[in-house]
């Protein structure tokens, strides 16, 4: 079981990373569709400069820098020049799969090779039978956790939450109280560029300690499935993520040893969780009216 | 388009390739020989079909990106069908079943997402992702475990009965016969669009919903079968490249056409006949890509950069476009 539960975390971080992005762009009222090459992007980076610096910390800021980045192209494409967001993200991922993959073609595996420092054991916590698995890896996912905290309250708690999910709810009537609902969608997007993007670091440098080509897999899609499930709330997205990592671990798991149900049977559940849920709720499970709407405002 | 080749230059001499020798591998890929031309019609069929598959529903102002997922349900029906009934291939037109046994599959995971879409309110864009996945995993059981072809040393099915698929022409060559199901698709599909009734209300959900209800039009059962449609074409896409190419259904029988149709029908802004000439586009960079390697040591995953550069480019022109328009008249 420990096990598991490890391969859990190893797999989920990437997701709850990518799908803390997700949340953020949409409550502003901006679909991310770009997840996936954000998640590339940042996986490729940290590799680069944490292999050619021998730190992962500059490794991390190199892929937070990048999806920063990402995040301004994206967000300048959809909220400045009101581009269809989800042909922007397909062919963002486009690009960045090719653009990535160019790169590692041109320089070579070798320049890849991260070094690794060891994980981190949370006192008394890590101790905790099977659940200890949060607690005792790498660095990296702590962020993530903080992020958890971190979005929920400024979401929730704070006036600037109030202000990014007015502006993702009616852009109009944020506007008229005073939300500069441009601004807002921007920096929603970059800065879901840069949580996405330390996703693809926790890949590269706390997991498999490498580039691959094409190396995130879809995982940028999965969080789409994990927004849903987490109704656009970053506990619950926490929640969700959990859940697919979970699943994506068996498969390593039932490598191992014998498993009595079909693998991909268990594998393709959380995605029927994910359909059922939308289909029972329906408009309850609803996301910020304004997603995916480019913004006819002047401002 | 001549953007996306006009890009390739200036990155090969970044990386110090010779500029020329690239560009003639590029085009000799494609065109050099009839081999060249057979393995890029072999390239462009699913991706017409697919491109078809987005292009329908996009009229209709929706997303299908659960073009994999629908071609896999496809191709693997098709499978299914020709494999347990062998007897198909003796019947002349036999084949015909199997595409539309895939058609029909495309058309039921099509339908789910075109359900939750009309009558629950829930985004097609997120369901046709998942239903990817589902698709995915259910063919992957299935390819690696009960219908395992045991013959082989790798995970697939077994291969649908020669009578049961469709030729490629002149030997090596290869010109594929099944380059007519995609070009008759698009026609169709075209005559529809342009030439009924009910081609005109499907465009009225997409430019002006509002409009199309006040004429009559009922938008949910539109929205419905335009995701069916979609899925339909998608299931197609998958059993004309089962039953034309590949033959059996492995781990990796879809590259991702279905996110590469998603460029393909905005590029095409939805027109049918505009699908086919840059899906081939499209195919002609991936078939070229595959040479650069080994010819002028560029990875040839530079073709999937330049693809991708002019469908942000063409999206942010549109975009600000309407955007511009709409400020104009005093929105």
């Amino acid at each position: 079981m420990e096990f598991l539960f490890g391969a859990m975390v190893v797999l989920g971080v990437p997701l709850l990373f990518a799908a803390l992005g997700g949340i953020l762009a949409e409550r502003s009222g901006v679909l991310n569709l770009g997840l996936e090459g954000l998640l590339l992007i940042g996986a490729f980076c940290g590799a680069l400069v944490g292999s050619s610096t021998g730190s992962v910390l500059t490794g991390v800021a190199a892929a937070l820098a990048a999806g920063l980045l990402g995040g301004a192209v994206l967000a300048l494409l959809t909220v400045v020049l009101r581009a269809d967001q989800i042909v922007t993200g397909i062919a963002f991922n486009i690009a960045m799969l090719g653009l990535t993959g160019l790169l590692f073609g041109v320089l070579g595996a070798g320049a890849f090779a991260t070094p690794s420092d060891a994980d981190t054991r949370i006192p008394f916590l890590a101790d905790i039978p099977a659940l200890g698995a949060l607690f005792s890896t790498h660095w990296i996912a702590y962020v993530g956790y903080a992020l958890v905290v971190a979005l929920t309250v400024v979401l929730f708690r704070t006036g600037l939450g109030v202000r990014i999910r007015a502006s993702g709810e009616n852009a109009e009537a944020a506007r008229a109280s005073g939300v500069n609902v441009l601004r807002t969608r921007f920096a929603a997007v970059v800065l879901s560029g840069g949580i996405a993007a330390l996703g693809g670091a926790f890949m590269s440098l706390a997991d498999v300690h490498g580039f691959g080509e094409n190396m995130v897999d879809g995982r940028g899609y999965i969080a789409f499935a994990i927004i849903i499930l987490g109704r656009w709330r970053p506990l619950g997205v926490a929640a969700g993520a959990a859940l697919f990592g979970f699943a994506q671990g068996l498969d390593l798991f039932a490598q191992t040893r014998s498993f009595p149900l079909p693998l991909e049977a268990v594998q393709a559940v959380p995605y029927v969780i994910a359909l059922a849920t939308a289909a029972i709720l329906g408009k309850k499970a609803r996301p910020p009216a304004e997603e995916g709407r480019p913004l006819m405002l002047a401002g | 388009m001549l953007m996306s080749v006009a890009l390739l230059g200036p990155i090969a001499a970044v990386v110090g390739a010779d500029v020329g020798h690239t560009y003639s591998t590029l085009f000799l890929t494609s065109f050099g020989s009839p081999f060249g031309i057979g393995v890029l019609l072999i390239y462009s069929i699913p991706l017409v079909l697919v491109g078809l598959a987005v292009a329908v529903p996009y009229r209709a102002g929706l997303f299908n990106i659960g073009g994999d997922g629908q071609l896999l349900m496809g191709a693997f029906t098709a499978m299914v069908v020709g494999v347990s009934l062998p007897g198909l291939g003796a019947i002349p037109g036999g084949v015909l079943i199997l595409l539309l046994a895939g058609a029909a599959a495309g058309a039921f995971f099509g339908a789910i997402a075109g359900a939750l879409r009309a009558w629950r309110g829930v985004s097609e864009i997120v369901t046709t992702i998942m239903l990817n996945f589902v698709a995915l995993f259910l063919v992957r059981y299935f390819v690696a475990g009960p219908l395992r072809d045991p013959g082989l040393t790798f995970n697939a099915s077994p291969a649908v009965d020669p009578g049961l698929r469709i030729a490629k022409l002149a030997g090596n060559a290869g010109i594929p016969m099944s380059a007519l199901v995609a070009i008759l698709a698009a026609a169709v599909v075209a005559w529809w669009a342009y030439r009924t009734r009910s081609g005109w209300a499907h465009r009225m959900l997409g430019t002006a919903p509002s409009f199309a209800r006040a004429k009559g039009v009922r938008v949910e059962v539109g929205y419905f079968l335009a995701l069916v449609a979609g899925g339909a074409l998608g299931g197609l896409a998958g059993a004309t490249e089962l039953v034309g190419n590949q033959y059996r259904i492995g781990f990796g029988f879809s590259p991702g056409w279905g996110i590469d149709a998603v460029a393909i029908a905005l590029l095409a802004r939805g027109n049918p006949l505009a699908v086919v000439p840059i899906a081939v586009f499209f195919a002609f960079l991936r078939n070229g890509g595959g040479a650069l390697q080994s010819a002028v040591g560029i990875p040839g995953t530079v073709v999937t950069l330049l693809a991708a550069v002019p469908v942000l480019i063409v999206a942010a022109v549109t975009g600000w476009r309407t955007y511009r328009k709409f400020r104009g008249e005093g929105g």
